[in-house]
C-alpha cells in the first residue's frame, strides 16, 4: 500500500513539473508599446508585391496587425481556406492560426497548404532569417523588419 | 521471426492509436522492454521494422524521407544506452528516470536534420521543440514506472512459452 502512495506521489510530481515547466517556456508575444514595422510581402516568383511601414498598438499580436491591415484567409481544422479565420491551432503550451493568403487593395498572396505556403522572416540586422513561429507566437518589437514570402512545398 | 514480427506490431498498432496525442505514447516503454528482456539485436530489429513501417503507413509520419534517420537514431539511443551506460538501471524507477532522459535525446536526434536540411534556425527549433520533449519525457516516465514491470513479467513467461513451444 505504501509503495503504490509513493508511485502516486512520485507520479503527481513529474507531471506537476512539466506542467510548470511547460507554462514558464510561454513568452509573451504581444507588442509591449506601440510603433511600426516595416513589412515585406513577397509572391510565388520572388517579387515584392507590397513594401510599407504599418503601425500596431501596444498588446497586438502579429496576427493582430495583419488582421487590422489587410483582409486575411485563415487555415480552418483540416486545412482548408477559412475567410472567418476562426479556428485556431492548440499544441503543449502554445496556440496559433495558419494564415492562407494575405488580400490587401493593390495584391492578393494566396496559398494552399498542399502546394505552397506562407514562410516568415525577421529582419536581424543582416538578413532575414525563417522565424519558425506563428503569427500570434511571433515576437516584434517598433523597427523590426518582417518578410513573408510565398514558398513552394517541394 | 514470428516473435519479432507480433513484438513489431504491437510497437507500431500503439504509436499510431496515440498518435492524435503529440508525444504521447508507450513506445520507449516497450522498447526498454524489448531490450531488457530480448536483448540489442531482435530490439535493433523490431525499431528497423518499427521506424520504416510507422514512416511509410502513418499519416503521422516523416515529413521528409530523412526524418526515417532521426526518428532510427532517436529510437536507438534507447538499446544502446541501456546496454552500455545504463546497463545496471533495473528498478522500474531507475529505468522510468532514463526514459525522462530519453524524452529529450530523442527530439534532440530530429535536430541535425531540421537544421542542416530543413533550415530551420537551431534555438528555435530547440526551443519550440522542448514542451514536446517534455511531454514525450514525463509520458515515458510514467508509463515506465507503472507498466513497466507487470509487462516485463508478462514478456518473459511469453517468451519462454513461445520458445518451448517452437523447439
Amino acid at each position: 500500500m505504501k509503495k503504490l502512495a509513493v508511485k502516486f506521489i512520485v507520479s503527481i510530481i513529474a507531471l506537476a513539473s512539466v506542467f510548470t515547466a511547460i507554462q514558464l517556456l510561454k513568452t509573451d508575444h504581444q507588442a509591449l508599446t506601440s510603433g511600426e514595422i516595416e513589412l515585406i510581402l513577397v509572391d510565388e516568383s520572388g517579387t515584392v508585391i507590397y513594401e510599407e511601414w504599418i503601425t500596431f498598438e501596444e498588446g497586438m499580436t502579429f496576427y493582430d496587425v495583419l488582421q487590422a491591415h489587410f483582409e486575411l484567409t485563415c487555415a480552418n481544422a483540416s486545412y482548408q481556406a477559412d475567410d472567418t479565420c476562426s479556428y485556431t491551432f492548440s499544441s503543449f503550451g502554445s496556440s496559433d492560426k495558419v494564415i492562407l493568403g494575405i488580400k490587401g487593395t493593390t495584391f492578393e498572396l494566396v496559398t494552399d497548404w498542399q502546394h505552397s505556403y506562407l514562410s516568415i522572416y525577421k529582419w536581424d540586422g543582416s538578413e532575414f532569417r525563417l522565424t519558425a513561429q506563428g503569427v500570434m507566437q511571433l515576437v516584434f518589437e517598433d523597427q523590426d523588419r518582417i518578410k513573408i514570402a510565398v514558398e513552394e512545398v517541394w | 521471426m514470428a516473435l519479432i514480427a507480433i513484438l513489431s506490431a504491437i510497437l507500431l498498432v500503439q504509436q499510431i492509436a496515440l498518435s492524435f496525442l503529440p508525444n504521447v505514447q508507450t513506445t520507449v516503454l516497450l522498447i526498454v522492454l524489448y531490450t531488457k528482456v530480448l536483448g540489442f539485436k531482435k530490439t535493433t530489429l523490431i525499431i528497423m521494422i518499427h521506424v520504416i513501417l510507422y514512416n511509410t503507413l502513418s499519416p503521422f509520419g516523416a515529413v521528409i524521407p530523412l526524418h526515417f534517420i532521426s526518428m532510427f537514431v532517436g529510437y536507438m539511443i534507447i538499446p544502446i544506452s541501456l546496454q552500455t551506460i545504463f546497463k545496471k538501471l533495473k528498478s522500474p524507477l531507475q529505468l522510468a528516470s532514463a526514459g525522462l532522459l530519453f524524452g529529450f535525446l530523442y527530439g534532440w536526434a530530429f535536430i541535425p536534420v531540421s537544421v542542416f536540411v530543413l533550415g530551420i534556425p537551431f534555438m528555435t527549433y530547440f526551443l519550440m521543440d522542448l514542451p514536446f520533449e517534455m511531454v514525450m519525457a514525463v509520458s515515458n516516465f510514467l508509463s515506465i514506472y507503472w507498466l513497466y514491470e507487470p509487462l516485463s513479467k508478462l514478456l518473459i513467461v511469453q517468451t519462454a512459452h513461445y520458445y518451448l513451444e517452437t523447439k
